[in-house]
């Protein structure tokens, strides 16, 4: 399903050069939910970057079905490609309403002047909105600005899932959201992953979702992947196996330690 | 006084189209767009010397005026898209470039309308039985219609991508829509009407001069902002409705200050200034606003 | 009890003094004129003048309504719906945008429209006929147009050495396009050249005319507002290529250009008032043809020239109503 090749990202500044990613090569199957973790700096927002098309790598092809996307515009990209952010406002247009929102999202190729929102699509919409749980199917006229951080994130992921996307790229999509609703958003985005097997890759600070999570797990540091575990191996994995790996790496980040218990 | 008033509307809904596309380009795509006031004078230009060299029908030269408004815009949206300039210099250099297109278009400097078959002499043609009235309610029906479609095709699937490239584009790319494409759309549509606009404030005035769309960003942006913060409803039908009445308003203003205005030692050339501040102001007050609001909240 | 009173009285006065502003056998007459201009306000006094000689008292027996749209065309028009509205009896407008506004306005009503200093009346449909003014309607007016083929005569005749006219003017101004075009093709006649500069502005009046210093033998101005409002830059490219100046307006002589030739401004708005008075004695406006000006005046300035190294030509010299020298006008001895 996606297969990055030989990867490598340097940014320069001024006469400084800095490595962000020195060689990552990577195999994922339709279905496979990679979790990723490591320090700041690591490269996994690059990485996830390079996958998503914002940004060119150095070197190295990034292949999407066989079919090498490496330099495809992000747009061109979105077809095949989910993604969804830490910041709940950057994942829906604040002056649209909720409905409005859900009709962008449902569209995923060529729109034309057709009426955006028909009888039909605000019945189905209502309905996605009930499966949440949150009211807000009683909001749909409502600018999506007057919603909060995690009624907003929890819109941004279904709208995400219905683009019908075959790869998810979930960025610390629950790290900003306080933590009734980051497990409400969490659920929910597992729940949609699984029901369409989503070929999923999620960035985590949180060691315990990363474990809990998914059939392999990634460990990053300074820009290349020190560890890969997936099956039996990833689910006999404790965290203070992973912490010992971290020690072994002599990274100590407070805010791996803190988020998990 | 009725009289006044008559003409404070017409002209307030004639130069509201104008508005209109002040209103797309300014608010909804957040581009501040200055072509607008070389296209406004596109569509007079256009309208005019079609009218007076080849006797075009008022109306079919109106559509070709939207037209021409329209490739205004996908100039400056090319310059920007394309060629990387920033917003509001690639809408100064079409601005400047339309300045030599449009005397070209014209020929010279000025065209007279007066003894042409204008769009005007067409309905008196039809409502002359409604006399002082009869243009007024052309001038209206064709605002409303105009409203009314822009209302429309705002629901649409096009029209919703491209406020919401406006209103979050990262989004909209990571939607797969090519925001550069809905970029052009959008200027070209803000200048078509702009264009048309002028096509029938020409043949209003009887007249299309190169100078006449100095300003058009001005008054179209104090449109938009007075109607702005007397209707604050986020429903499209009131947005647009909002950015005619503004017009209105703003224009029966001038009528007044122009008629009454020699008491305080106003004058015409004064317009121009009183415009920007009525900008400023309204411009300010929203964020002066909030500011006192989170005072009171500390407190 | 006493507000109820007080708002009686109160409108009782304004109802009075409304009365007074709307009654009266007065006739009220719209004067407008597109800018501030030494040239139209002369325009405008001459109209003035020329009605109160004739009898009509200002204050009793007529009421101006002056206004100027301060170079905006839009404003030209809301002045026009204004004098509509404010149901003036006659609209006298100066100049091509006001008089094409006025004439728009008025289309179709029985108002009479008479026009001033415009050029060319009939390119600008203000009348279909300057000659038979029967399809008319309800305009007519005064015209100014110069009598350029003796302005090119005139400047041949000071040397023959002067085969090369340069031509300041603004495209962007009504008759200046028609003016300079009429020159080119008048100068061939002469066997004359016609070189030109542009000015869209009249900050950019000065280097027009410094680009012409070298190629042209003279200078010509015409009516154009834009380069006439900077007459001093194109002094100074006279003096400094010492190239002899001839403009259209008689009225700057004394300014430094070389000599002028033209008609007054002043006069021209006399001209407008007799047509006024003839409309408000009854003569319908389309019964009087398009009035042109005659005999232009032909003035020198001999300090000017001086300064440039010229002499006049006696023949040249012979044609002047009026020679400023020393600081001073002199009229020509009869």
């Amino acid at each position: 399903m996606l297969r990055l090749e030989r990867i490598r990202k340097a940014f320069r500044s001024g006469q400084d050069i800095v490595v962000a990613l020195g060689g990552i090569d990577l195999d994922l199957e339709k279905g496979d939910f990679l979790t990723v973790i490591g320090s700041n700096g690591a490269g996994k927002t690059t990485l996830l970057n390079i996958i998503a098309g914002t940004i060119l790598p150095t070197v190295g092809r990034v292949m999407v079905k066989d079919r090498d996307v490496t330099t495809l515009p992000t747009h061109r990209r979105a077809r095949w490609i989910g993604r969804i952010t830490q910041d709940p406002l950057a994942g829906t247009a604040p002056m649209m309403t909720i409905a409005e929102n859900l009709a962008l999202a449902s569209k995923r190729s060529h729109r034309s002047l057709r009426l955006a929102i028909t009888r039909r699509k605000r019945r189905e919409m209502v309905d996605q909105m009930l499966s949440l749980g949150m009211d807000l199917e009683h909001r749909l006229d409502d600018p999506v600005s007057l919603l909060s951080g995690g009624e907003r994130q929890a819109l941004t992921v279904t709208m995400a899932m219905l683009a019908q996307p075959e790869i998810l790229l979930l960025d610390e999509h629950t790290a900003a959201l306080d933590p009734a609703n980051g497990t409400k958003v969490s659920l929910l985005t597992q729940e949609f992953v699984e029901r369409m097997r989503v070929t999923t890759i999620m960035v985590t600070h949180n060691m315990e979702h990363a474990l809990a999570l998914g059939n392999r797990l990634l460990m990053m540091n300074k820009g290349e992947l020190v560890y890969d575990f997936s099956g039996e191996e990833k689910e006999s994995l404790t965290v203070i196996d992973l912490v010992d790996l971290f020690s072994n790496q002599h990274i100590v980040d407070d805010k791996l330690l803190l988020e998990t218990r | 006084m009725a009289l006044i008033l008559i003409h404070a509307a017409e002209q307030g809904l004639l130069y509201g189209i104008a508005a209109l596309g002040v209103f797309i380009t300014y608010r909804i795509l957040n581009f501040p767009d200055l072509t607008v006031d070389g296209s406004f004078v596109t569509g007079a230009a256009i309208a005019s010397s079609l009218l007076v060299t080849h006797g075009f029908d008022p109306f079919v030269v109106l559509l070709i005026a939207f037209a021409a408004g329209a490739l205004a815009g996908v100039i400056t949206g090319l310059l920007n898209t394309q060629l990387g300039i920033t917003d509001l210099l690639a809408g100064v250099l079409s601005m400047i470039m339309l300045y030599s297109i449009n005397l070209r278009i014209m020929g010279r400097p000025n065209i007279s309308l007066l003894r042409t078959d204008t769009i005007i002499h067409a309905v008196k043609g039809v409502f002359g039985s409604l006399g002082n009235m009869s243009v007024l309610l052309f001038v209206t029906l064709i605002t409303l219609s105009v409203m009314f479609i822009l209302v429309l095709f705002f629901k649409t699937e096009v029209g919703l991508v491209l406020r919401a490239t406006g209103d979050n584009e990262r989004m909209v790319i990571a939607q797969g829509v090519n925001t550069k494409r809905m970029k052009v759309a959008g200027l070209a549509l803000s200048n078509g009407l702009v264009a048309l606009s002028g096509g029938l404030v020409a043949q209003y005035s009887g007249f299309a001069d190169v100078g006449m769309g100095i300003g058009t960003i001005v008054t179209g942006l104090a449109a938009v902002i007075i109607g702005g913060s007397l209707i604050r409803s986020r429903k499209m039908v009131w947005m647009t409705a909002s950015v005619l009445i503004g017009s209105l308003i703003y224009r029966t203003a001038v009528m007044f200050a122009l008629r009454y205005g020699y008491v305080i030692g106003f004058q015409a050339s004064d317009l121009k200034l009183v415009t920007s501040l009525i900008v400023i102001v309204a411009l300010v007050v929203p964020a002066f606003r909030e500011r006192m609001a989170k005072r009171v909240k500390t407190c | 009890m006493k507000r109820v009173l007080l708002a009686v009285i109160v409108g009782v006065v304004l109802l009075s003094m409304s009365a007074l502003i709307v009654s009266g056998a007065s006739i009220k007459i719209g004067i407008c004129q597109i800018v501030e201009h030494a040239a139209l306000d002369a325009v405008r006094q001459g109209v003035i003048d020329s009605l109160t000689a004739a009898g009509y008292v200002e204050g009793t027996d007529v009421m101006y309504l002056l206004a100027n749209a301060q170079g905006d065309m839009g404003t030209a028009v809301s002045i026009a719906q204004d004098f509509k509205a404010q149901n003036v009896d006659l609209v006298v407008a100066i100049a091509t945008p006001t008089a094409i506004a006025a004439v728009q306005v008025f289309q179709g009503e029985t108002t009479p429209v008479v026009f001033a200093a415009i050029t060319d009346p009939v390119a600008y449909a203000l009348v279909t006929s300057a000659t038979d003014p029967s399809g008319n309607e309800n305009v007519t007016g005064v015209s100014d147009l110069i009598d350029l083929p003796a302005n090119l005569k005139l400047l041949a005749e000071l040397s023959p050495k002067i085969k090369r006219i340069g031509m300041i003017y603004n495209p962007g101004e009504a008759n200046s396009e028609f003016l300079t075009n009429w020159a080119v093709k008048e100068a061939e006649n002469l066997g004359l050249s016609i070189v030109t500069a542009v000015a869209d502005t009249s900050a950019n009046v000065q280097v027009a005319a410094q680009s012409l210093i070298g190629r042209v033998d003279a200078f010509y101005v015409t009516t154009d507002n834009t380069v006439v409002s900077a007459i001093a830059a194109v002094i100074g490219a006279s003096e400094e290529g010492g190239i002899p100046f001839l403009v259209a307006d008689p009225t700057s002589i004394g300014s430094g250009v070389t000599l002028a030739s033209g008609f007054d401004y002043y006069e021209n708005g006399l001209l407008t008032g007799t047509v006024v008075q003839q409309i408000l004695e009854g003569t319908k406006p389309n019964e009087i043809p398009v009035v042109y000006q005659q005999n232009p005046q032909v003035v020198l300035d001999l300090d000017a020239a001086a300064k440039i190294g010229l002499t006049f030509p006696q023949s040249v010299i012979d044609k002047a109503s009026k020679i400023f020298y020393g600081g001073a006008i002199w009229e020509q001895a009869k």
